[in-house]
């Protein structure tokens, strides 16, 4: 299993944006345009700026404007050790994080654990597990998945 | 940014839908048409018990939009359930974080999804007709009582529909 990908920080995503721009030759006003966003000049000059990130959805949209795919917005991290999502790797149980993480996407297993904690939590876990179900992973990816989520749903609030 | 209205976002919506249905907004959707819609932007569906919340969205597993309807939604409601979380999809709202069950005042965007899948349910006859006629029209196509929805969202979204529909008439050739 390799690494888990997460995105690159405000300030590199700031600078590939403008990096991409200014590769297309474009101005903020047209490269906005480009991007299904007439009128949104001022919003591509906060990403510039690191005031805003853009969406996963305009990530890629970018990258595929040069020929490139979303993972220029992301870095691939090291195994990961120690505290992972809250967790210490002691309380970890059997399933391997990374693999959640990689079948999840990098944000949706800690936005999941964050509101799992909160009132109708329980619910939620349950909902995404259902979501879940049909989803095609291999059997050691389905067996990560499951075994963070049951985890999540033994500790989620009612 | 200039903030657009609740019914400029919706024609938005329509916009978009239009890339997989070019006729959305104009007349109910066929059966044909909603699978269609559905697939184009990769959302499924599935049910599941979820104690009073009529559906949740998630961001992509495993490639695909997903959602969690609850069971006891009445069949005739799940299209248009379905159609307003499809619009959160179109609206970019269920690509970053967010916040899944919402608690507390429903933030405007509830309202723009509403009039989105509304356009893709009642019928153009009873859009015209506005005033009452609409509100009890919604509620009758949309029985979400056990849900505390209809409440506070229909007369309001009774005053727009007529509104958005004239908007979308505007709408040839933008796709």
């Amino acid at each position: 299993m390799g690494n888990a990908s997460v995105w690159k920080s405000d300030e590199e995503v700031a600078q590939l944006v403008k990096e991409i721009r200014e590769e297309l030759g474009m101005s903020q006003e047209l490269f906005a345009e480009a991007l299904g966003m007439p009128k949104g000049q001022a919003e591509v000059s906060r990403w510039e700026r690191a005031k805003r990130r853009p969406g996963p959805k305009k990530m890629m949209t970018m990258a595929r404007m040069i020929g490139k795919d979303v993972s220029i917005f992301q870095v691939r991290r090291p195994p990961l050790a120690g505290v992972v999502w809250g967790m210490t790797a002691a309380t970890i149980p059997s399933y391997d994080m990374r693999q959640v993480i990689e079948a999840l996407g990098t944000f949706t297993p800690e936005m999941l654990r964050r509101q799992a904690g909160e009132p109708g939590g329980a619910v939620l876990v349950r909902a995404f597990k259902k979501a879940c179900a049909d989803a095609d992973w291999d059997l050691e990816t389905r067996n990560a998945v499951d075994g963070y989520l049951n985890h999540l749903l033994e500790n989620a609030a009612p | 940014m200039r903030r657009r209205s609740i019914e400029r976002r919706a024609i938005g919506l329509v916009a978009e839908a239009r890339l997989a249905v070019g006729e959305y907004g104009s007349r109910p959707l066929q059966e044909s048409e909603f699978s269609k819609l559905l697939s184009v932007f990769n959302l499924v569906t599935c049910l599941e018990d979820l104690e009073g919340i009529p559906a949740i969205l998630f961001p992509p597993i495993a490639g695909k939009y997903r959602a969690v309807l609850d069971h006891g939604l009445p069949a005739e409601v799940r299209r248009y359930v379905t159609l307003h979380e499809l619009g959160h999809v179109l609206a970019g709202e269920a690509d970053e974080p967010m916040r899944m069950v919402h608690t507390g005042p429903l933030p405007e965007s509830e309202d723009v999804c509403d009039l989105f899948a509304l356009l893709g349910i009642v019928p153009t006859v009873d859009i015209e007709e506005g005033g009452e006629w609409l509100e009890s029209r919604i509620r009758q196509l949309v029985p979400l009582d056990n849900y505390g929805w209809q409440k506070y969202r229909i007369p309001r979204l009774a005053k727009r529909l007529p509104r958005v529909r004239e908007m979308v008439k505007d709408l040839h050739g933008y796709y």
